[in-house]
Parts: structure tokens; C-alpha cells; sequence
């Protein structure tokens, strides 16, 4: 009770000192004299992003590993805003964070929705290390099982890494380029150099390979 | 300034009653129901037992066959299908009737109507291991194999059991991981509108048409539409397909089907003959290799280092390397690819890739003189011409020759390749004749070819003029 009476204390002046600053607010944007010009101010930083650089390094992406891969297979009422967010936060992380983020995607115990989401994850982080990273995902065999269903969707996978080394940034690394490269050449999936391919084209003429898959989508429309 | 002080004033009133006062009540009620309500967004996901009742009661679900009731842990296998079924139920797409992968099999807005049309139950077991789920008669059981997918698997297994309900059934593939073995695991064509065509009608409308699904699950259909359409169909509709490139001095010529490019060739030494990769070409002289980029149409005056492809494997010293390079080819054969050398005394060596390193070379083949990939009879592989004309085929597989052609290479070709459905010749002198009839072939009209292999142009890739 007396706990309750403390926290509804602590509210109070919370939104007591809120209500301070919106009276104070329209005072300080009336000015009666013309202001001098203001110095550039930073581009405002959304609720998410702030909430993750407020967490300490690696439990931040632990956290919002585990609350934005149980998102994937649900409805998702706003996609757009899922995806801003989701490159906001992927260019904030750090080495650590990426190593974290490997080690979900290619381990087998981990559920097939939160490894795609690490390596999507990665692929949205535009970093040296993280091309890396996923170069290491790309190139590491898809399994032949019995369930060829999984299979596919570890081959979905290593294509999603690659299609994360080929974003109009990494493009700008040339061990992204190098990466791609000895993907083509060394990958005995055809899918996963394909990918490469694809991501390659992507570089050299600036054409995303999401963009290309729907073109081959539409071409195949035509040809029938 | 007056009407300012005025306007705050009121601001000040409006806060303590409008906001602080309610705030204030919230702050004390708050910790009242706290507790009852999850904060992490898996356990907000949790099915009322009236929804799970009408999904379970609509499906005709075993329960008891997939471990229980549950409706908050997605670890287990109940939660699992409710999932699927929610999802199904509650996608929304934007209606596109006019592409070749949506039949309007299933009707966009009603994927839940549909399943429940075809489905008379669904029980969970694992008496096949090898299949993901099974459809007898209406009734879907569901294996090991399907829990262990990712969502967007789950689903899609679902509605792929689903069309098995109106007949539809599979047939041998001729291709892909079940090509070549007696177990019916493909559809005859995407027009047979068959399970797989259902289910990559599905996973296109994630891709192209959904309003409010992740861009995770987005991602994850696309990549799975074009991985899985690439050999579910016999009649495969996304295959890279095969383009005639020649060199003609420096110009290269480009047949695609119909069309005919022009190519600026890349500056690279005269001696260096022009070799399929795995991305279209290379002019490669020795071990080294200069790439020939198909898509442009110019060079702009650069030569490009080949090491797109297996010419990266000479950068590397690596054991029983081939002593000499005598001819080189990559090969693309099913789903696997080989590399292959002509080295000195026409030992053949072959890359070994899952390994990493070279297999052990051939015995020696005196008087083995080249590769080609394209015997004069048609038939495509790797074949040792020898000085003699004799023709071998040599099997990447196993890494063993055949018995010698009965054909055989013509002092006055310089090589073969398709041209569609027709076989080409390179002739001696320059020019690519019809190989059956010997008239020329109108693209190199004109050219003086050195030349002539037949590449892979990928259906993505825009060729520019």
C-alpha cells in the first residue's frame, strides 16, 4: 500500500513537470522579436530507437531479438513502420551485437522465424563487420534432409545473407564485392550464387535484387 | 502579450484537470492490474479460448494429437497451428488477377473460406517421417517435419495440403532434390494448378500484394517463391536461360532468343580464348581471366579481372594443382557445379568443392588437345578432343572417360553450341553456319567469329542495348 502510494507520488510529479513544459512551451516559439538563426538540430529520434541505445550493448539486441522475431509470423498492421524501425535500430549495432546476431543464424536450434530475422537484421546494418558476418551465414552448406521443406528454407537463408551484402552501402566496400565474388564462386548451392549474381547486378547498376525478383516475376507474367 | 498570459493560463487549467487529474488516477490504478497484463509481446499473442475453440472446432482439430490445448507458448504444437490459422485468417491482399503465379485459385480475401472448404480435420503424427504433412481424404496429418519450419513453411505446407483435398496430386520430378528418384514430389507444370502452384500463389501474394503482413515474412516468401518454384514444377517457369555469345575481333555479338547485341569485347592478350563461367564469360588466357560483362554494352575501355568465378581457385596455392593449364572450363551440370583442368599430359583434374581442394588427376591421355562442352551430335558435357579427332567424353562424377564418339571433331571446327533449338558451328575460316545444313546463321552475318560459346543469362538481368 505504502509502495503504491510512493510510485503514485512519483507519477504525479512526473506529469506535473510535463504539464510545466507544454505551459511553458508556446512562450518560448512566440518570441515578440525576430530570433537570430538557430543552430542545426539534430533529427528527432523515434520512441524505439531511443529505448535502444538507452540499454547497455548486446542485452539491447537480445532484447529486441527476442521481441521483434515473435512479430514475424504475426499480423503485422503496419509493415512500413516495422521496417523503419527495424533499420533504425539495425544501423546502431555494434561488433558484439553482429557476433550475437551470427550466432543465432546459424545455429539449428534456433526457431527458422528469429534465424531469418537475425540475418534480415544484419542485412539492414550496412557495416564492414557485418558483411562479414553474413558472408560467413552465406557460405555455410544447406543441409540435404529428408525434410527438403527445411532445407528450402535454410537455402531461403543463406540467400537472405547474401541479399544482405549487396545494399546500396555495402556495395560502396569492396570486401563486400570480394565476399560476392567467392560466393559465385565457391557456393555449390545454385540458388545461393544466384543470389550473388543478382547482388552483383544490384552494385553494378543500382537495381535492388527484391526489384529484380519481381521483375522475373512480372517477365514470367508476359512470357504466358 | 496579454492574450498570451490569457491562452497559458488557460493551458495551466486545462493541464491540472484534463491531464494531471487523470494522469494521476491512472498512476494509482495502475499497479491494481499491472500484474495480469504480459509485457512481452510473445505473451501478448496468447488465443482467447473462445477464438482457439472456433479455429480448432472449424479445422475438426485433434488436439489431443498435438500435444493439448495451448494457447500462449508457440514452442508447442497447438499454439503452432493456431498460429498458421490466425494468419491465414487475418492476412490481407490487394487483388492482382493478372499474374502467371496467381490463378485466383483461392480467392485472395478468403484463404480461411477456402481451407475450411477443404479441410475435413487435422491431426498431428509422425508415421511418414520423410513427408513435411500428408492429405488422406481430406484429413491432414501433419509431421515432425512440418513443426519444425519457420511460419511462413507452416502455412504454406497448410494450404499445399489443402489443394490435395480437390485430387490434385504429384507427380516424379525431373529435377531438383527428388529428380531422378520414383517419389512423386512435383506438379507436372504451374498451369496444372496443383498444390505446389497453390502454394507459390500464396507466397507471390506475400510478396506482391499484402497489406499487413512483416517484411521479414515478406522477405522469407519471396526468396521461398523463387527457391522452390525453381524445381517444384517440371515445366520450370524461373530458369536461367542459355544465350550464344561470340567474338568477333573486338566485338562481341549477343544472341538472346530473338535479339541481337553488340558488345564492346574487354581489352584482353589475343591469344585468349572465350569460355562460359558461371556468370556468363571470360576471356582467359593461361590462369588468368578477364570477365566479359553480357549485360552492358560497353567495356568502357576496361578489362575487369575474372574473379567472379573459379579462376580465384589459381590464386590460392593449393595440393595436386594441376602442373600446367592447358584448357579450363566450369561446368554447371543439375544442381552441382565442376571445374575442371586439362593439364599436362592430358591428365584432367577436377575441383573437389565441398572438400576444398583438388581430387587427384586423371592418369595420363596422350594426345588429349582440348575441352569442349558441346559435341558435334549436340549432346552438351565435357568432352577431350584429341589430335587424332577422337571425341571422349569425360564424366565429372565420378571423374572416369567414356567410350570415344562416334563423331568426330573436324580439323575445319572450332567449336559448337545451340542457338535455341539449333545446333551451330563455328567453322574454321569464321563463319557459324547452320550445323545441319551448313547455310550461316543471319546474327554473325558479316563477322569474322574466333569464338563461340553458349552462356547463361539470368532472367533478372536486364540486358541493355
Amino acid at each position: 500500500m505504502r509502495t503504491k502510494f510512493i510510485v503514485s507520488i512519483l507519477g504525479l510529479l512526473l506529469v506535473m513537470g510535463g504539464a510545466f513544459f507544454f505551459f511553458r512551451r508556446p512562450l518560448a516559439e512566440a518570441p515578440l522579436v525576430s530570433a537570430p538563426a538557430l543552430a542545426p538540430v539534430a533529427a528527432p529520434v523515434s520512441p524505439a530507437l531511443a529505448a535502444f541505445r538507452a540499454e547497455p550493448p548486446r542485452k539491447r539486441v537480445m532484447e529486441l531479438y527476442e521481441r521483434e522475431s515473435a512479430r514475424v509470423g504475426k499480423v503485422d498492421p503496419d509493415p512500413k513502420a516495422t521496417q523503419k524501425r527495424l533499420e533504425e535500430v539495425a544501423r546502431e549495432l555494434k561488433p558484439e551485437e553482429i557476433s550475437w546476431l551470427e550466432a543465432q543464424a546459424i545455429d539449428p536450434a534456433v526457431e527458422m522465424d528469429a534465424r531469418f530475422f537475425a540475418v534480415y537484421l544484419m542485412g539492414l546494418s550496412s557495416q564492414g563487420s557485418t558483411v562479414q558476418a553474413l558472408y560467413r551465414v552465406a557460405m555455410k552448406p544447406v543441409p540435404v534432409t529428408k525434410n527438403e521443406r527445411r532445407d528450402s528454407e535454410e537455402r531461403a537463408q543463406r540467400m537472405s545473407a547474401v541479399e544482405g551484402m549487396c545494399t546500396p552501402e555495402n556495395c560502396k566496400l569492396p570486401e563486400a564485392r570480394d565476399q560476392l565474388k567467392e560466393i559465385i564462386a565457391l557456393a555449390q548451392d545454385e540458388m545461393v550464387r544466384d543470389r550473388a549474381h543478382r547482388c552483383l547486378y544490384a552494385c553494378q547498376y543500382g537495381k535492388p535484387v527484391a526489384e529484380q525478383d519481381k521483375e522475373a516475376l512480372r517477365r514470367i507474367r508476359q512470357a504466358k | 502579450m496579454l492574450k498570451s498570459n490569457l491562452g497559458g493560463t488557460m493551458r495551466a487549467l486545462f493541464c491540472v484537470f484534463f491531464v494531471t487529474l487523470p494522469a494521476f488516477l491512472i498512476f494509482c490504478a495502475v499497479p491494481a492490474f499491472a500484474a495480469d497484463l504480459p509485457y512481452k509481446d510473445g505473451d501478448f499473442a496468447c488465443f482467447s479460448q473462445t477464438e482457439a475453440n472456433r479455429y480448432l472446432r472449424d479445422f475438426n482439430v485433434d488436439t489431443a494429437s498435438f500435444g493439448g490445448l495451448e494457447l500462449c507458448h508457440s514452442a508447442k504444437d497447438t499454439k503452432k497451428l493456431l498460429n498458421d490459422l490466425y494468419l491465414i485468417e487475418k492476412a490481407e491482399f490487394t487483388p492482382d488477377a493478372s499474374h502467371v503465379l496467381i490463378r485466383n485459385v483461392v480467392p485472395a480475401n478468403n484463404y480461411y473460406g477456402w481451407m475450411k472448404s477443404q479441410t475435413r480435420g487435422m491431426n498431428r503424427g509422425n508415421d511418414i517421417p520423410w513427408a513435411t504433412a500428408y492429405n488422406s481424404g481430406g484429413y491432414f496429418t501433419m509431421q515432425d517435419g512440418w513443426a519444425a519450419l519457420s511460419t511462413l513453411g507452416r502455412v504454406g505446407t497448410v494450404i499445399h495440403e489443402a489443394r490435395h483435398t480437390a485430387g490434385y496430386r504429384h507427380y516424379p520430378c525431373t529435377h531438383g532434390p527428388y529428380g531422378g528418384t520414383s517419389m512423386a514430389g512435383c506438379d507436372t507444370s504451374i498451369s496444372q494448378q496443383g498444390s505446389h502452384g497453390v502454394e507459390m500463389e500464396y507466397y507471390t501474394r506475400v510478396v506482391l500484394d499484402a497489406k499487413n503482413l512483416h517484411p521479414v515474412y515478406q522477405s522469407m516468401a519471396r526468396l521461398m517463391a523463387l527457391g522452390r518454384t525453381n524445381f517444384v514444377f517440371n515445366e520450370s517457369p524461373i530458369r536461367p536461360r542459355e544465350g550464344l555469345l561470340a567474338r568477333a575481333g573486338s566485338e562481341m555479338v549477343l544472341v538472346d532468343g530473338a535479339q541481337v547485341y553488340a558488345r564492346e569485347a574487354p581489352a584482353a592478350p589475343a591469344e585468349a580464348m572465350l569460355k562460359r563461367t558461371s556468370f556468363g564469360a571470360s576471356l582467359v588466357s593461361g590462369q588468368k581471366a578477364v570477365a566479359v560483362d553480357v549485360y552492358s554494352p560497353s567495356a568502357n575501355g576496361a578489362s575487369v579481372a575474372d574473379d567472379y568465378s573459379y579462376y580465384k581457385l589459381f590464386t590460392t596455392p593449393r595440393p595436386s594443382a594441376p602442373q600446367e593449364t592447358n584448357d579450363i572450363e566450369e561446368i554447371d551440370l543439375g544442381s552441382l557445379r565442376y571445374f575442371a583442368v586439362l593439364g599436362e599430359q592430358g591428365k584432367i583434374y577436377s575441383y573437389n568443392f565441398p572438400g576444398g581442394g583438388w581430387h587427384p588427376a586423371t592418369a595420363a591421355n596422350p594426345g588429349a588437345a582440348a575441352f569442349v562442352t558441346r559435341a558435334p551430335n549436340g549432346q552438351a558435357g565435357l568432352f577431350v578432343v584429341k589430335n587424332d579427332g577422337s571425341i571422349l567424353p569425360f564424366h565429372l562424377a565420378n571423374r572416369r572417360f567414356d567410350s570415344p564418339l562416334r563423331e568426330r571433331w573436324t580439323a575445319d571446327t572450332r567449336a559448337y553450341a545451340m542457338n535455341g533449338a539449333q545446333l551451330v558451328r563455328l567453322a574454321s575460316d569464321g563463319q557459324v553456319l547452320d550445323a545441319a545444313t551448313g547455310a550461316p546463321v543471319p546474327a554473325f552475318a558479316g563477322k569474322r567469329v574466333s569464338d563461340l560459346v553458349n552462356i547463361p543469362l539470368y532472367d533478372a538481368y536486364e540486358i541493355h542495348r
